[in-house]
Order: structure tokens, then C-alpha cells, then sequence
């Protein structure tokens, strides 16, 4: 072969050339700690790692809306816990009340306290978040949920809307929880109306058996049909066959005085019979009447007492909806009240009862709905981490620099360079003409 | 017989003395560029001594043609991968990557959601969108200041191009001339023309001949001549009218122009052109199908809930209007053709060039091409006068995801042609419609609420908000329900529930209900409704649930939390979402790179090797001229000897006589 001096030196550039370009690729990749400089590098690691790093940024979004949905959820947590304890604490006194060795006074204190006690459960309901919001407003949540009115009523003016955080592709879950369902939408004690239309008798009729009463209001109340929801409660005495009744015969006095009281009570205590028929006329219970002996019916007591012959018009109650607090306050209005029968007490204690029993029960429910979100938060948490790092690693062993690897390239192209160079120096001194 | 020694020795010593010139010549060029060792060829005479014959240059033209085919190759490639790397530096820089920019626009946005009722949030939300816009502009304009630097460079390289052809037909003349005055060649005229024609190489892939009188012509690979003996051609750009953004090369013949073929130019020439046409296109193509992806998105999505003023969301991006082109002739119609991509249809979007022609008497045609100039599918025929124009005289052509609107369609020939590329350009045009955070609508249009009297613990809740349109949904203009739109939900039993309007109409019955969600769905009025509601559970008989706009909260997250979700939507030509598009389009970069990379090596290999060949042939060698020196010095010493030997013989003679 014929070596002549453009090949000697352009060989030898090229050579060195080459050398400092791979010396200098190295170097760029030790600096930048990625083996994907460019793109072109490697297309396919390029792109995936782009879509690792696009998959861990979303899984940060998710933690961020994540972090954003617990703090929210804890903040409900911890109103919902204390409101709890509150409505503990309001039915112990509410049951300590009802003991009769009480006096007004005492009665008057404990009422005194419960008041506080509500207060301090309105400011709960009516909970802010650390950004000012309320949080149980609904989406409604720059007012309170909870305003007290003129009448001294706790009025309901938030809405029903939630908010949501997206925290996985496909789940997104509600933050906040409307106080319309938690505290607002609480069933108060169920009721009926009883009125004697005709008859000589003092009736006094009360709900003996919540619980019956409560079944055979779901059962048979029709909210559609008010007309059904009627019935009618006859005594009438023991007739021979073939005799009839004109119910108008019978006397109907609708006071109840003393006068009246004492007459009845005279009755000499003939036996007769009841019957309650329903709207539609039919009999759904019948019995024997005897004068001061309650009757029982769904749950419903009725104490008639005179001769037989009275009807009493029963028609259920619409079962109502209402906050705790307002049920709290009626009854304390009747307890504050010196005049209220113990009846009535009975009745208001019961009421309140009822309804804080309800209340905690719909808290019970919303604490165990917020500790389920709470735990789904954890869960995608540590899933979300797990990936994070799964994604790491992936990207690193796609993209990472292997610097045992690098250094040792490195080191061999330095050495190729000096090679190379020393080959040079060789070369460019062999001439002919140096010897001539 | 010594005249005749006298003579031999004087031929002796003029070949040794020009051959020592040889070598000086051959000596002093050794680094000068396209130098060819020459070499003078002696014949011994007949009569005696030596005859010199002539010094020519030591080449082979087939070794020369394949170094500039090589050469030309390696130019190509060596070009087009020098533009590309631009791209390719650039995109997997953390501060360009479009995917930083997205994440922290969503990222913002979510933010926003959490409180929708800070405004310092909402303005976050913005300010970051603001950004991505930007972003989108930076990218588009790594590209257009790309394709700026391509005809820039181009314009160069053929001013270039074209000295280089008038200065190689130059020469044909010189070395005409003074091959007619001298036996030996025009050495020197040949290697710069040699070497004009290796520079050519570099700009375009060409074919070196000779003719018989050995002058140079030169043709292009596909034949097209660029120097005839001593005509030079020149070479210039013309814009197609029909594609502004691809470059037409002309060869001018002076009176009239030859178009060039475009494909396969070869050198550097073909690899501006080739990056121009494939790279720089596709990707203003891909940015601007993801900027009209994004922003038609999120303008349908923004629709769909109400702003922190409590209107319906307006557009939060604007993109600009597709520039729709045509023959000269028909520059005049264009100002009456406008196009704009449907609402909601952006995944139809496809990169093509899409041109509208005319069929027949009532109908039109639109046919996609694809980047290589193939028609892509089937051409979508269509009927004005059958169709609908919407209130703006937009006709909406399904199949494309496109609104067309003709001014008058009887001005439009039966052979006029209309291109239009929707994607051109859109992401640098992309801008922020919306003037500040409070326009993202990050609240649901209704509320819902729960009868406090219904006899089941069931809540209402809203599932869907899929259309607001004043006009076929039930939304009114100003944000409310129309009268006549779903308001109740009255269950007449745990199966069965009755719809009613505002006013207490009942618009339809459901019975033998077996689940309780999209109950409008169920009712088959959600579409004309544009929402629907679930139930959480069995309802009872009586229960009551209300839809309103009256109870819309400004906390509510509900279309926010959806304009988040846009990001794990497959909005790009519904195959993908808008990282994994972008990471897509960076793996095309890098293959693309990575290959002409590759191409750019391997050529340079070819082209060195072929160098090397023609150097081993053609360049000169120091120690190869060294010893030549010394041959020839003593040759002509041992010359000078014989004229001795002779004069000294002459006078052994004359001593003789003495």
C-alpha cells in the first residue's frame, strides 16, 4: 500500500479527534448522572422514562389531593368525635333530670348546662377548616350551616353539595360531608294525634312501646295518602243481638274539668268493647273495654275512662326531621317551665332522647364513613409510594448512569487517547528528509 | 558518436532536471487541498537519449466519482442530523419538556380545587396555564426558528451552488484553451476543477462526465444538468402557493424553470429539504395537534360548569384560524372559505393536509393527505344544501371533527383546490382566551337536594353534567334550568319514580327500577337534559329529590376536579393521553436522531475510506518525493557525468592527435 502524508495525518487526527468526541460523551453523561443525555441516546428509554417521570408526577398529584382529602377528613374526624361526646354528656344530664327528687332549681341548672352544652355542639356543627370554610356547610361553605334565627331556632341553610378529591385515575371520593345529612336530616320522635269526638270520658293516650310504635309507623304509614293514615278507636257497651247504638246518642262532653272527672270516675265499671278500624273501615283490633284499663295498639296506649261509648279519632303523625338542637331546646323549654305535668316532661325527655339516640347515630355513621376514607387514603398512600419507588427504580434502570461502568469507560478512552497521541508524535518525526 | 553522447547526456539531464521540478512541484503541494501527485513520463528515443513525454496528474475518475458520492452521502446525513440535534438537545431539558409544564398546570389546578373559593388559587391555576401556553409558543418556536435557519442556510448554500457551477464551467474554458497550446494537461485547472466538483458534491448528490474533449459536465442524480460544458445553470427556490411550508427547488434555464424533484437531492441541499419537509413539519404538526388537543378539551370541559361569578365557563384557550391556501388564481375565494375545529371533535384531528375540492353540482369533497402526499382514507363527500349552517354559517362535517364555512359555494370551480392543515402552526397561535383565574369553572351548573320529609335515609347526587348548550341541553343561557326541564324525582314506589318539571308536569314514568343511578338515563332524557343524578339508596314511597341552580354552592369542585381528570384522558386522536403523546413525539426525535446519526457515521466511514483511497493513488507521499529527489539528483549527476565522460573521450582524442 501506498501511505502518503494526507493519510498519515489525516488518520492520526481523525484518531485523536474521534478520542476526545468519546471522551467527551462520557463526560457529559458522568455530569448529567443519566446514561439518556439526548433523546436520541436512547428513543425508546428516553421515552419511557418520560412516561415514568409523567406516572410519578401524577402519582404526586394524587398524594397532594390525598394529603389535601386527610387533613379535610380529619378535621370532620375530630368535630364529629367531640359532638359525640357532647351529645354523651347531654344525655346523662337529660336522664339525671328526669330523676323527680330533683327541684325546679336543680332542674333550672342542668338545664342551664345542657344550653351550654348545645352551644358548644352548634359551634362543632358549624366547624371551620384551617382556610375558613365551614366544613359541614356542604359546598356551600363560605357561611354557616347552622344560623340561629329569630324564633331561636337552628336553621339549616348550607346545601347538600360535596366536595371531591380525584385520588386515583378512577376514584375520586368525597371530602367534605353535607351537615344536612349528618345533623340536620335526624328523625325526631315519631307522634299521633288522638281526639275524642263523641263519648263521657277523659282519654289520655301516649306511646307506650317506641319501638312497636316506630315499626307500625313503617308499616303502615302512607305519606301519599294523609286519609289513611287515620283510625278509629270505638267502646261501646255490650249489646244483646240485634240491638244497635246510635253513636250520636252518646253524650259528648269535650271538657275535661274536675266535674267531669268525677263522674266518670263514678261509672260503675260496666265491661263493654273496643274496636279500631282504619280508613278504609276495616277492623284491625278489637278487645274488651274495661274503664281504666289501657288499651294497646301499635305501640300506642290509650287510657279511656268512663262508661263505653266513645270514639277517638287516632291519626299518625308525619314523621319529622330535625336538627338535635332544636329537639334539646324544646325539651329545656319544657323542663324550664314550672307548669309542665309530668307527662309532658316524660314526653319532652323522651323526645330528646330519641333524638340524640338518632343524631349519634347518624355522627356514629359519618365518623365510620370518614374513618373508611380515611383508611382508602392510607391504602392508595402506601400503593402510591410503592409505585413512586417501583417507578424510580424502573427509570433509573433505564436512564441511570452505571458509574463503576462509566468511570472504567472513561479511563479507557483517556488511555486511547494518549495512544493515540503518542502515535502521532511517533509518526510526525519518521521523514525521510529528517535523515537526509 | 560524442555529438551523439553530448545529446544523450543533455536529454538526460533535462528529463532528470524536470523530473526534480516534478518532485519540487509535488514537494511544495503536499498539503495543498485537491493536489494530484504528478509524475513525468519519459520514453527512450530512438536516435539515443531520452524523449520527455509529458507530466500528468496521477488520478482515477472512479475513484474520484465514488468520493463524491460518498461525500455528497455524508453531507446528507452530517446535515440533516446536525438540525435534528437542536430538537433533540432541547426536548429532554427538564425546563422544555412539555410534560413539566402539564403537570404543573394540573397541578395548579388541583390546588385551585381544593378551595374554590380563593381567588389567589384560582390565579395560581392561571398563571401556570399561562405558562404551558408559553411553553407550547417556545417549542413551536424551537421548530420555526429551525426552519428559519434551514432557509437561511439554504439560500446560502445555493448562492454557493451557483458560483461553484459558473466557476467549473469557467474553468472548462481555460482548460480548453490551454490544453490546445501545450501537449501535457492542465494539471493544476483540473485538480481545482476536481476539486470545485468535490465541493460541489457536498451541497448536492451530482454526476461528474467528461466529454471527448475531456471538459467536465455535470448532471444531478436524476439527470437533471447543472453544468454543460461551458453553460453553468442556476438553482433557485420558488414557494408553492398551494404548501407555503414546502420548499420548490427550479433549475433556470433563463427563459423558463425546470421543477426539481424534491426527493433524493442528496448533500446538504437534500438534507435542509429533507429535514424542512420531514422533521420540521411533522413536528409543528404534533405540537399543534397536541395545542388544539388540550385547548378543545379543556373550552368543552370549562363549558360545562359555572366560573366563580356563577356563568357558565367560557373558552380558557384560543387558537388561531387555519390558514387555507390556494393556487394564485384563486387567492381571491380564500378570504370567503373559513375553517375551525369542531367543538369537543379535537380527537379527530388528525396531521394530515386535508383539501377541499368540488365533485359535482350540489357536492364537495374533502380528502386528507398524509406527509408523503398520499391520500389518507377515503375522501368525506358532502352536501351543503342538506346540511344545517349553526348561527355563524359554520357547516359541521362529522367524519372530520372540522366546521367549513363557504361564503358562496357557486364560486368554487370544479377544478380549484383549497389545502388547509389544521394542526399548522396551531401551537404557536395557541393563546389564553381567559382573562383570569376566576374563568376556570370549577363548579357543577346544579345542586341537588334531599326532601328533609322523605321517609328513606336515600340521597340524591349529581352524576354527569354532559351538556350546557343553551340550545340542546336544559341549561338557559343565563345559568339556569329551562322550566320545562327535569326538576323532581317523586318515587311512587321503592321501583318506580316520576319525573317532573318545574311547574309539576310530569315528563316521564319509570317503573321496575332495579338500580338507582343516572335515573335521567333511565328516564331516557339525560341527553336532552345534559345531567343526570343517582340515588344513594332504596328510596320510598312519597321520598322527594329536587335538582336546582339555586343550591350551587362556591365550594363545589365537581367540573374542577373533571378539568383535572382531562390529564388521564386520551385526548390526542383518542389514542393517547397528553404525556404519553409528548413522550411519543420526543421517541420520534430521539429514533429519528439516532438513525441519522447512525447513517451520519457509517457515511463518514465510507467517505474517509474512499478519501483514503484516492490519497493513496493521488496525494503525495515525502519519503516517496525523498527518494525520488536523490534517484533524480543522481540521475542527473550520472547525466552530467556522461556529457563529462563525452568531453573527456573528445579530448583523449584531441590528445592523441597532439
Amino acid at each position: 500500500m501506498r501511505v502518503t502524508n494526507n493519510l498519515i495525518y489525516g488518520q492520526s487526527s481523525r484518531a485523536i479527534g474521534q478520542a476526545n468526541e468519546k471522551i467527551l460523551n462520557i463526560q457529559e453523561k458522568v455530569a448529567a448522572q443519566t446514561d439518556i443525555v439526548k433523546p436520541s441516546d436512547n428513543p425508546v428509554g428516553a421515552s419511557q422514562v418520560l412516561m415514568y417521570q409523567a406516572d410519578t408526577h401524577k402519582l404526586k398529584l394524587f398524594d397532594d389531593a390525598m394529603k389535601m382529602a386527610t387533613s379535610n377528613l380529619e378535621y370532620q374526624e375530630v368535630a364529629l368525635d367531640s359532638l359525640n361526646d357532647s351529645l354523651d354528656e347531654v344525655r346523662t344530664l337529660f336522664i339525671q333530670a328526669q330523676n323527680d327528687i330533683n327541684t325546679q332549681e336543680d332542674l333550672e341548672a342542668i338545664a342551664q348546662e345542657i344550653s351550654m352544652i348545645t352551644e358548644s355542639m352548634a359551634e362543632l356543627m358549624n366547624a371551620r377548616s384551617a382556610d375558613g370554610s365551614y366544613i359541614f356547610a356542604g359546598t356551600d361553605s363560605l357561611g354557616p350551616p347552622f344560623v340561629l334565627n329569630s324564633n331561636g331556632r337552628y336553621e339549616w341553610t348550607g346545601n347538600e353539595g360535596q366536595k371531591f378529591a380525584q385520588i386515583s385515575e378512577g376514584m375520586r371520593i368525597p371530602v367534605t360531608d353535607s351537615g344536612k345529612k349528618l345533623f340536620q336530616d335526624i328523625w325526631t320522635n315519631r307522634s299521633f294525634t288522638s281526639d275524642l269526638i263523641t263519648g263521657d270520658v277523659s282519654l289520655s293516650a301516649k306511646v307506650q312501646n317506641q319501638g312497636d310504635f316506630d315499626q307500625f309507623m313503617e308499616d303502615h304509614y302512607d305519606p301519599e295518602n294523609p286519609d289513611s293514615n287515620r283510625y278509629f278507636l270505638t267502646t261501646s257497651p255490650i249489646l244483646e243481638e240485634g240491638e244497635s247504638v246510635d253513636l250520636n246518642d252518646y253524650l259528648y262532653t269535650g271538657s275535661n274539668d274536675r266535674e267531669d272527672q268525677q263522674r266518670r270516675r263514678a261509672f260503675d265499671g260496666t265491661p263493654g268493647t273496643y274496636s279500631i278500624v282504619n280508613n278504609d273501615g276495616e277492623t284491625v283490633a278489637s278487645g274488651s273495654y274495661t274503664a281504666g284499663k289501657p288499651i294497646t295498639f301499635g305501640g300506642m296506649l290509650f287510657l279511656l275512662r268512663g262508661e263505653p261509648g266513645a270514639v277517638v279519632n287516632v291519626s299518625l303523625d308525619q314523621p319529622r326531621r330535625d336538627n338535635v338542637l332544636n329537639e334539646i331546646n324544646d325539651t329545656l323549654d319544657v323542663l324550664k317551665n314550672e307548669f309542665s305535668t309530668p307527662e309532658e316532661r316524660e314526653q319532652a325527655f323522651f323526645d330528646a332522647t330519641t333524638s340524640i339516640n338518632n343524631a349519634q347515630r347518624m355522627v356514629g355513621e359519618g365518623r365510620s364513613n370518614v374513618g373508611a376514607r380515611l383508611n382508602i387514603l392510607q391504602d392508595r398512600e402506601d400503593f402510591s409510594s410503592a409505585n413512586q419507588l417501583s417507578n424510580a427504580t424502573a427509570q433509573d434502570r433505564i436512564g441511570g448512569l452505571d458509574i463503576a461502568e462509566a468511570a472504567t469507560e472513561l479511563s479507557m478512552k483517556e488511555s486511547a487517547l494518549t495512544a493515540s497521541q503518542k502515535v502521532f508524535s511517533r509518526i510526525s518525526n519518521l521523514s525521510l528528509f529528517n535523515q537526509m | 558518436m560524442s555529438s551523439g553522447l553530448y545529446s544523450i547526456g543533455l536529454t538526460g539531464l533535462q528529463s532528470s532536471n524536470a523530473r526534480i521540478n516534478t518532485t519540487g512541484q509535488n514537494t511544495a503541494n503536499v498539503d495543498t487541498e485537491g493536489y494530484s501527485r504528478q509524475r513525468t513520463d519519459t520514453t527512450s528515443s530512438p536516435v539515443g537519449g531520452v524523449v520527455i513525454h509529458d507530466t500528468s496528474r496521477l488520478v482515477d475518475n472512479f475513484v474520484s466519482a465514488q468520493m463524491r458520492s460518498d461525500q455528497s452521502n455524508y453531507a446528507y446525513y452530517d446535515t440533516y442530523h446536525s438540525m435534528m440535534t437542536v430538537a433533540d438537545n432541547l426536548l429532554a431539558e427538564d425546563s422544555i419538556a412539555l410534560t413539566g409544564y402539564l403537570n404543573k398546570a394540573f397541578n395548579a389546578l388541583q390546588t385551585a380545587n381544593n378551595d374554590p373559593t380563593s381567588s389567589s388559587l384560582r390565579e395560581l391555576a392561571y398563571s401556570s396555564l399561562n405558562n404551558l401556553v408559553d411553553q407550547y409558543q417556545t417549542l413551536s418556536s424551537i421548530v420555526s426558528r429551525q426552519e428559519q435557519l434551514v432557509d437561511e442556510q439554504l439560500s446560502v448554500s445555493l448562492t454557493k451552488l451557483n458560483t461553484i457551477t459558473t466557476k467549473i464551467s469557467d474553468l472548462n474554458g481555460k482548460i480548453l484553451r490551454e490544453e490546445g497550446l501545450s501537449i501535457s494537461p492542465a494539471n493544476e485547472l483540473r485538480d481545482q476543477q476536481e476539486l470545485l466538483a468535490k465541493e460541489l458534491s457536498q451541497y448536492l448528490d451530482i454526476k461528474v462526465q467528461f466529454s471527448d474533449k475531456g471538459l467536465m459536465t455535470v448532471q444531478l442524480k436524476n439527470g437533471q444538468p447543472v453544468v454543460m460544458n461551458q453553460d453553468p445553470t442556476e438553482l433557485k427556490v420558488l414557494p408553492d402557493p398551494l404548501d407555503p411550508q414546502k420548499i420548490r427547488l427550479v433549475v433556470d434555464f433563463g427563459d423558463y424553470d425546470v421543477a426539481l424533484k424534491t426527493n433524493e437531492l442528496g448533500g446538504s441541499i437534500g438534507g435542509l429539504v429533507d429535514f424542512r419537509s420531514e422533521f420540521s413539519e411533522y413536528a409543528d404538526r404534533t405540537l399543534g395537534q397536541h395545542a388544539i388537543s388540550i385547548a378543545d378539551a379543556m373550552n368543552v370541559q370549562n363549558a360545562k360548569g359555572l366560573d366563580a361569578n356563577g356563568n357558565f365557563g367560557r373558552d380558557i384557550f384560543a387558537l388561531g384560524d387555519i390558514e387555507i391556501y390556494s393556487t394564485q388564481d384563486n387567492l381571491n375565494k380564500l378570504s370567503d372559505i373559513s375553517v375551525r375545529v369542531s367543538a369537543g371533535e379535537s380527537a379527530k384531528i388528525t396531521k394530515d393536509t386535508y383539501e377541499l375540492t368540488r365533485t359535482d353540482d350540489d357536492r364537495f369533497a374533502i380528502t386528507k393527505y398524509d406527509a408523503n402526499g398520499r391520500a389518507n382514507g377515503p375522501s368525506v363527500i358532502f352536501d351543503p344544501s342538506v346540511l344545517t349552517p349553526d348561527s355563524h354559517g359554520y357547516y359541521k362535517i362529522d367524519e372530520l371533527g372540522l366546521d367549513i364555512r363557504v361564503a358562496d359555494f357557486d364560486k368554487i370551480d370544479d377544478n380549484d383546490e383549497f389545502r388547509f392543515i389544521p394542526t399548522e402552526d396551531a401551537a404557536n397561535s395557541l393563546a389564553l382566551y381567559a382573562k383570569n383565574g376566576d374563568a376556570l369553572a370549577l363548579s357543577a351548573p346544579i345542586g341537588v337536594d334531599t326532601d328533609s320529609n322523605n321517609l328513606s335515609d336515600a340521597k340524591i347526587s349529581l352524576e354527569s353534567i354532559t351538556n350546557t348548550d343553551p340550545n340542546t341541553s336544559a341549561f338557559a343561557f343565563d345559568a339556569t334550568l329551562y322550566p320545562n326541564a327535569p326538576h323532581k324525582i317523586y318515587f311512587t314506589s321503592p321501583t318506580s319514580y316520576v319525573i317532573h318539571d318545574a311547574s309539576g308536569t310530569e315528563l316521564a314514568e319509570v317503573k321496575n327500577v332495579t338500580h338507582y343511578s343516572n335515573l335521567l338515563e333511565q328516564a331516557g332524557l339525560a341527553s336532552e337534559a345534559g345531567f343526570d343524578v343517582s340515588v344513594s339508596s332504596r328510596p320510598q314511597v312519597g321520598d322527594e329529590f329536587s335538582i336546582g341552580t339555586d343550591n350551587v354552592g362556591p365550594a363545589d369542585n365537581f367540573n374542577g376536579v373533571a378539568l383535572v381528570n382531562l390529564q388521564n384522558k386520551l385526548l390526542v386522536e383518542g389514542e393517547a393521553s397528553l404525556a404519553k403523546a409528548f413522550a411519543g413525539f420526543v421517541s420520534y426525535v430521539g429514533s429519528k436522531t439516532a438513525e441519522l446519526a447512525g447513517h451520519a457515521e457509517s457515511s463518514e466511514i465510507i467517505m474517509n475510506d474512499s478519501m483514503a483511497r484516492r490519497d493513496r493513488l493521488s496525494a503525495v507521499s515525502l519519503d516517496e518525493e525523498a527518494v525520488n529527489l536523490l534517484k533524480y539528483q543522481q540521475s542527473y549527476s550520472a547525466s552530467a557525468q556522461v556529457v563529462t565522460a563525452a568531453r573527456t573521450t573528445f579530448e583523449t582524442l584531441l590528445g592523441i592527435m597532439r
